[in-house]
């Protein structure tokens, strides 16, 4: 009899799974708790187009699945936790789509691997004072063929000519699935200004098709990629690429079934997981061989600590008060070059160009010794990026010194628009004992149950890096020809500003290590004390990286349901080529 | 009968004359606001909406004080109206549906197909737009002022602050005496305008299946080209610049429009 496996959450972590553990033979039920727009998903005839698309209306009322209201979250600084403050913001605390899908119906879909050093962290360059630098419980080279698999499924394009030699040294690699698209022109000219002060800017892989893949169109360059669902189902992700043939070879999705909690025997190993299904909410019951917690940084450490029971009296893994720990967002840095042509930001993929240069720690500095820090370390940073329509228009209301009486001057002139020259610096976060996850003790989700309040505040080393490529990124931008060049470091917006550090990149919280003393799950993802737990999203990061977290997080679910399908010796082995690369049969037993 | 003297009459002929020039949106934002001004809306009464038109109209002008068609004429007020009487109307304009509308080759706008809310939705958005007037079932973080309590007390606290500082209604009020109202506008009332706000700007820049942006007004003055799927772009279009000098030559004879019109209108006050 086929093995149940429960997978909470049908985003990039949980659809992974699904597939690895659908071929595997396992008895696949995938529980959602929001709702589907992915037309035909799972049919033998294929995909439809989906019931998404270039509507920002849809955006700013929260479509799909982030609806505030129906699930709040809460937040605090650190400060404010000594001071014994419960929260000083409630709303949107860095929401990602509650959908099927999840995240990646509304990604940008940017697919960087990690660096070697990302793994290696505290090897490298040793403690920092407030954080906890900590090594990955594996290296790149153990990750590099699940990383093959992630791109093959999602279907990533790139162009290996143009990547910069030190980035390559640091994450080796083979040709990409698909050629990259058309550079955008914002990209383009930022490339030339970042040439000019000697910087590479090369193009930024992606899963969005640049031909006929897996049965997906070409992507059209509509510019609806941040943000917003793919009317044509050309951008890769976890509903596309891996639910959708896991479905197709048996895989059953549960939408609008929200996990209460994970029960567990008295030797705490998961027996079954509780949910509320549909729009009635009925309380419904269902055993699991194998429990599979992929619900995102945030929800799935959220959902671990109201999952109580004799053998986890403070929540599911929390013996040692772990659970919901060393939470990092990406530190978020915008600089803003004026430029006085029009750019069309808005035809192409969002952005179609990385600068790799301030993923390299400065450790050489003589300031550094002043600061206490012996390194800082920026991220990945997103060339061309601009806003939309209605976002225009708010930002220049919210802008303090602008005239509002002025608004259809500074539509039509859209200097932070169509001239807008925008990079947003995605930097490392370093973890911290203090950022955690808990349960809210008064603000309740429409299903009555506590919501998750974030307690964070960015560490001095994020804040210096965020200053310190900030001040380049505007000497760039004018080497760019920008009339302007603004910026805005991270940490400047209050914490209680619905700005506050508010990126939709989120790990750690259910760290993974070789110590059950400092860890919360193994170098599966197998929670210590409920080895048939296993965690497949960015929870299990033990630390931040300096890179787009999605295609890594594939990389980590795979090889995580690959151990639970196959065994540990199987996963370290790395993927059995015939089964995950093979397009799926039909039929439970269509893995090989 | 009220004599109009040679110097009058030759302003006028003149209004006249440039309005003959207007192309027809323009001439609709000059008269949008007045054929509606005694009716009522879905959920707004026709003083409300009387308010909101204004305040809508300071916020995203049309001519005579902008040479492109404004917040009236995109139709702002009736898009926050529906909202807010969302409940009201067939078919619920929450969500709209996809994969495209029919602007850039496909046959079936199915943005116009609204997407139906389950019941968790419904709820959310009934609490939203209602408040939760005490049902215990919308309260699990207790009691919600909804969006029409918001607006109903928001419109009425504008005009009584317009009557109380400027002492006329503020439907009343010239342009440059409702931007110095609102510029010592109290924290409160801060509040009510930025929500008031950013429905315009989803009124006027959003989908126009929603309800706003009629004739695709706030996408002309922007260049925007707005949702252009399944037309893609070719690769010329997203890497090379674009050649927008003719654009710009029609942008300058828009604005000597608007300042022949606002010459006119001075030396009429003169």
């Amino acid at each position: 009899m086929a093995r149940h496996a429960v997978i909470i959450g049908s985003g990039a972590g949980g659809a992974s799974a699904a597939w690895v553990l659908t071929r595997a033979g396992f008895e696949v039920t995938v529980l959602e708790k929001g709702r589907n727009y992915f037309r035909g998903l799972g049919d033998p005839g294929g995909l439809q187009l989906p019931a998404m698309g270039g509507d920002e209306i849809r955006n700013q009322r929260g479509f799909p699945g982030m609806d505030t209201l129906i699930e709040p979250r809460t937040r605090r600084s650190q400060d404010d936790a000594a001071e014994g403050v419960d929260r000083a913001f409630t709303g949107d605390v860095n929401h990602l789509p509650a959908t099927v899908g999840g995240g990646t119906t509304h990604w940008d879909a940017k697919t960087p691997r990690f660096w070697k050093m990302d793994f290696e962290m505290k090897s490298r360059f040793g403690d920092v004072p407030g954080a906890s630098m900590v090594d990955w419980p594996f290296a790149y080279d153990d990750l590099a063929p699940w990383y093959e698999v992630a791109e093959q499924r999602l279907g990533v394009q790139g162009d290996l000519s143009d990547q910069p030699g030190f980035a390559l040294s640091e994450a080796p690699r083979g040709e990409f699935p698909m050629p990259a698209g058309p550079p955008m022109y914002s990209g383009l000219l930022f490339q030339e200004g970042a040439a000019s002060r000697g910087y590479e800017v090369c193009s930024f892989p992606m899963a969005a098709n640049t031909r006929l893949y897996d049965g997906r169109p070409a992507c059209g360059n509509c510019g609806y990629c941040a943000g917003f669902g793919c009317p044509i189902n050309a951008r890769g992700g976890a509903a596309v690429s891996f639910l959708h043939p896991a479905m197709q070879a048996g895989a059953n999705l549960v939408t609008r079934a929200l996990v209460t909690e994970i029960g567990t025997d008295e030797a705490g190993r998961a027996t079954h997981v509780e949910y509320l299904a549909g729009e009635a909410r009925r309380r419904v019951r269902l055993e699991a061989d194998v429990v599979i917690v992929a619900a995102s940084a945030v929800e799935s450490a959220r959902l671990a600590l109201r999952s109580t029971s004799s053998a986890h009296p403070n929540g599911l893994g929390n013996a040692n008060d772990l659970v919901g720990r060393y939470l990092c967002f990406h530190a978020s840095t915008f600089a803003t070059g004026v430029m006085p042509q029009r750019l069309h930001p808005h035809r192409g993929r969002s952005c179609s160009h990385v600068m790799y240069e301030p993923c390299k720690p400065v450790t050489d500095a003589v300031w550094l010794r002043w600061l206490g820090l012996p390194f800082v370390r920026g991220g990945v940073c997103e060339i061309g990026g601009s806003a939309n329509l209605v976002d225009e228009a708010l930002i220049y209301y919210q802008t303090p010194f602008l005239r509002r009486s002025r608004h259809k001057d500074h539509m039509r002139e859209s200097w932070l628009r169509d001239r807008m020259l925008g990079v947003q610096m995605l930097g490392e976060d370093l973890p911290q004992f203090g950022n955690r996850v808990d349960l809210d003790p008064r603000v309740k989700d429409i299903y009555g149950l506590p919501v998750a309040r974030i307690t964070y505040s960015l560490h001095r080393h994020e804040k210096v890096a965020s200053w310190y490529w900030a001040l380049e990124l505007r000497e760039i931008l004018k080497a760019c020809g920008a009339n302007h060049a603004l910026f805005l470091p991270a940490g400047l917006s209050p914490i209680d500003s619905p700005e506050a550090n508010n990126t939709r990149h989120m790990t750690g919280t259910l760290r993974m290590g070789t110590d059950p003393a400092t860890s919360v799950t193994d170098p599966f993802g197998r929670i210590h004390g409920a080895p048939n737990v296993v965690v497949c999203d960015s929870s299990v990061f033990p630390t931040s990286g300096a890179f787009n977290p999605t295609l890594t997080l594939c990389a980590v679910s795979l090889r995580n349901a690959t151990a639970v399908a196959y065994g540990e010796d199987a996963a370290r082995a790395g993927p059995v080529a015939p089964r995950v690369t093979a397009p799926c049969a039909r039929g439970r037993d269509g893995q090989s | 009968m009220p004599s109009i003297d040679r110097r009058a009459f030759l302003a006028r002929s003149r209004d006249l004359a440039l309005l003959a020039l207007l192309p027809g949106q323009v001439f609709a934002e000059l008269t949008a606001a007045r054929p509606l001004d005694g009716t009522g809306g879905i959920f707004l009464d026709a003083e409300q909406l009387r308010t909101l038109r204004a305040l809508c109209r300071y916020f995203i002008p049309g001519p005579l004080d902008d040479p492109d068609p404004g917040a009236l004429a995109a139709g702002v007020p009736e898009y926050i109206d529906g909202l807010i009487g969302a409940f009201e109307t067939t078919p619920l304009r929450i969500y709209a549906g996809g994969p495209f509308s029919d602007r850039s080759g496909a046959a079936h706008d199915s943005f116009a197909d609204f997407l139906e809310l389950d019941a968790i939705e419904e709820l959310a958005w009934r609490t939203r737009i209602e408040g939760s007037r005490g049902l215990p079932e919308r309260e699990w973080n207790g009691p919600v002022k909804g969006l029409q309590e918001q607006y109903t007390d928001g419109l009425l606290v504008l005009d009584g602050f317009s009557r109380r500082i400027a002492r006329r209604p503020f439907h009343d009020l010239s342009r440059s005496v409702t931007e110095a109202l609102l510029l010592v506008a109290p924290d409160e009332l801060e509040v009510f305008l930025a929500l008031v706000f950013r429905h315009c700007a989803e009124g006027m820049y959003g989908a126009p299946e929603y309800g706003g942006n009629r004739g695709l007004v706030g996408w002309t003055y922007t260049r925007w080209p707005g949702d252009h799927q399944p037309l893609p772009y070719t690769p010329d279009e997203v890497s090379e610049p674009d050649a927008e000098e003719a654009e710009d030559v029609g942008r300058s004879r828009a604005n000597a429009l608007l300042h022949a019109l606002r010459s006119s209108d001075r030396s009429r006050h003169g």
